[in-house]
């Protein structure tokens, strides 16, 4: 993958696509697919308990039924009104100019988050912080290597001293001695 | 007479100097937050959640209160210098508030959105004084049965008056109550959807989603819609140039704005679901419709600014009168708020004010005390806040996504819930990019089990029956107030119509009486030409069409 690429606008897409393929009735289906499943394993707990009273699976149950039917409804209701599949809140519509869509930046940004957390304990705040850092400002914030550096070690810096040293929060201290 | 020694010594007990520091801290924290892009007072809440827990409960709240009215305002400054609401409430407020800037007129502006807000809040503050003590007497006349129904009624008036798609703001709700049921079950002691996990068995709390849909999910939105692109432009303020105050034309022409937003805004933020945006929103169309001069409007008109701003802190005030009287956050932010309340041990509801009054009345006493704190930071801190805004989303965005970590790792010191955070932060993506509804999943998360508990106690009372509902006398108001929330959608339009058409005539009568009486006042303001514009690459003539469509 061209990481340059990354922080060009991309271009909208423009061809037509079948509206059960499209982003929301995908993401739909997933909530579908979770709430199916909460749902059966809610049929598997108490609708009521010996005593007679609201068991552990009443809620879940309703929940989860009411749940799968209003997603399918508006599965239906995406398949069939492709057109309702780019919503976009009020607040972005005022001031802001179309800048494209950006899903690889966005996938790098989940993917960078995901090992920054997962390295949080092994390496420590400040260094998992500092490389988080590091990597997103180096694509966000091209060329500007001396902020960017300051940024990626300053707030880590920051955030511990308030946090651990100031508030005794219980941050990983990692390879790095505790202060 | 109790009102007020209630009130009197709810401010003795907060006027302490930890307390006064940590009402400036929260005031100024909230403003940080509110000028951030991407970042509204719900995320700003969520993220500086963790930063309370040394603290003792009175001095948390306080302090999460003035961050919720300072990120409130904080939103006011970037939609008037970069044409950029930091969340929905302040849509309204770049119609007039950016082509005031483009005026030269960006200090006035912020000035008289500052006062619009001190005057609102401590309105706001005075109705919350007089409408709570009244609520919570009445709510604790409360059974079972009404809390269960009035919890869902909270939830239903979200989704009808959300707007947008109610059918994903219905689903968002149900996903909301299904996260709220993971963990041991009170009644039976079993545990439901741990999966084996002692993490879970005390179920997901309330934060790490928080932090996730509103902090992650945000970040996450803003960068895919380019963010770390964008190029601000934006008008430099100082507070030295003689431009920077108002006019007394300005404060005349807001006398009337802002005290009908006030009220506006305050009894609409009372109610569940309509919030700050509904305000806001109102509020302009109130003031163009009744104004002398409504060609102005659209054009950098200050009542245009001036009544949303001062209804959608007015709204922020009345949100509280349904979190501290019935334990139901109107909002998303108000959800936090009432999670961070949780978490000290304190339950929102109609005993909140009999049980802990010195915290109840401690918190209204501090709106008043922060709403003048917020008057003297917003003038004269106005310029330092307008250079935060300048901060690209580009260096921003990973620094928040780092804050977000630490802050969810500090509260239980469990990696779990840090990837439950982020999940939750990819899950607010999705649910802002189609429509779905956050606020409504952070509320229910939090109703959920209010609701559960309070229904399996009513069947307990009824002994099974559903029948229990239909016996009692307030259970059928509320159940009656369920049906007209249900046909509401149906009758708004008619509703619509006609407040339009007498507002319109309100309007047109106010007009003719202003010609008769020897012209409209105020002609066409002539802009001081002193105010440096830095950049202007994004100008925009605001939407005013888009009031009536809202």
């Amino acid at each position: 993958m061209n990481l340059a690429d990354t922080a060009r606008p991309a271009t909208r897409p423009s061809g037509r696509v079948a509206g059960w393929v499209r982003p929301k009735t995908v993401f739909l289906a997933a909530v579908l697919v979770v709430l199916a499943v909460y749902t059966e394993m809610a049929f598997a707990l108490e609708w009521r308990t010996q005593a007679g009273r609201i068991g552990p699976g009443f809620f879940p149950r309703v929940v989860g039924i009411a749940g799968v039917a209003l997603t399918l409804w508006g599965l239906v209701a995406a398949i069939r009104s492709p057109r309702d599949d780019e919503v976009v809140a009020l607040e972005d519509e005022v001031g802001e100019a179309d800048l494209g869509k950006h899903p690889r930046l966005l996938a790098i940004m989940v993917l960078a988050a995901g090992v920054f957390a997962a390295t949080l304990i092994s390496l420590g705040a400040i260094i998992s912080s500092a490389l988080f850092l590091m990597v997103m400002l180096s694509l966000l914030n091209r060329g500007r290597h001396v902020v960017n550096a300051v940024i990626a070690i300053g707030i880590p810096l920051s955030m511990y001293l308030l946090l651990q040293t100031l508030l005794n929060a219980g941050l990983p201290e990692g390879i790095l001695p505790r202060f | 007479m109790d009102t007020f020694d209630n009130l009197a010594n709810g401010i003795v007990a907060v006027a302490t100097p930890m307390n006064l520091l940590l009402l400036l801290a929260g005031v100024m924290l909230g403003m940080i937050v509110g000028v951030m892009p991407g970042l509204g007072p719900s995320a700003g809440l969520a993220i500086l959640l963790p930063l309370t827990f040394t603290l003792d409960p009175t001095g948390a709240v306080v302090m999460l209160a003035a961050v919720y009215y300072g990120a409130m305002y904080g939103g006011t400054i970037t939609s008037v210098l970069i044409n950029t609401p930091g969340e929905s409430a302040t849509v309204a407020s770049t119609f007039d508030g950016y082509p005031l800037a483009k005026q030269g007129r960006a200090g006035p502006a912020l000035v008289m959105a500052a006062i619009g807000s001190f005057v609102a809040g401590t309105i706001g503050a005075v109705l919350i004084s007089v409408a709570s003590p009244m609520t919570a007497s009445l709510a604790a006349t409360f059974g079972p049965p009404e809390l269960f129904l009035v919890v869902i009624l909270g939830l239903l008036t979200l989704i009808v008056i959300i707007g947008g798609n109610r059918l994903l703001g219905a689903l968002s709700a149900l996903i909301g109550f299904a996260i709220a049921t993971v963990g041991i079950d009170i009644g039976t002691g079993q545990q439901r959807y741990t999966f084996g996990s002692v993490e879970l068995i005390n179920g997901i709390d309330f934060i790490p989603v928080a932090i996730g849909l509103f902090g992650v999910g945000e970040i996450l939105h803003t960068l895919w819609r380019g963010g770390h692109l964008e190029k601000l432009a934006y008008f430099n303020v100082s507070a030295r140039s003689r431009d920077f105050w108002p006019t007394g034309h300005d404060l005349r022409e807001s006398a009337g704005p802002i005290t009908r937003g006030s009220f506006l805004g305050f009894f609409v933020g009372a109610t569940p679901g309509a919030g700050a945006t509904v305000a806001s929103l109102m509020s302009y169309n109130l003031e163009r419709s009744v104004s002398k001069t409504p060609e102005k409007f659209g054009k950098g008109a200050m009542p245009g600014l001036t009544g949303p701003e001062a209804a959608n802190n007015a709204a922020s005030s009345g949100a509280m009168v349904p979190l501290l009287t019935l334990g139901i956050p109107g909002s998303a932010s108000t959800a936090v708020l009432i999670g961070g309340f949780m978490m000290w041990g304190l339950q929102p509801g109609p005993l909140l004010m009999t049980q802990n009054p010195e915290f109840a009345w401690g918190l209204i006493a501090s709106m008043f005390l922060g709403n003048i704190m917020l008057l003297l930071v917003n003038v004269f801190c106005i310029p330092a806040f307008a250079s935060i805004a300048r901060v690209p989303f580009r260096v921003l965005g990973p620094a928040i996504i780092v804050i977000c970590v630490l802050g969810t790792f500090t509260v239980n010191g469990s990696i779990v819930e840090v990837a439950i955070m982020l999940g939750c932060g990819l899950l607010g993506f999705f649910m802002r990019r189609f429509g779905f509804s956050p606020a409504a999943l952070v509320i229910a998360l939090v109703l959920g089990p209010m609701a559960e508990e309070s229904l399996r106690q009513t069947m307990i009372i009824s002994g099974g029956s559903f029948g229990i509902f239909l016996d009692r006398g307030t259970s059928r108001a509320l159940l009656v107030l369920m049906v007209l929330l249900l046909v509401l959608p149906l009758v708004t339009v008619l509703i619509k119509r006609a407040a339009a058409r007498g507002i319109a005539r309100y309007g047109a009568m106010r007009r003719r009486r202003a010609r008769r009486s020897g012209g409209l006042p105020g002609g066409e303001h002539t802009p001081p030409a002193t105010t440096d514009t830095v950049a202007d690459s994004t100008d925009r003539e605001p939407e005013t069409e888009r009031v009536d469509s809202t």
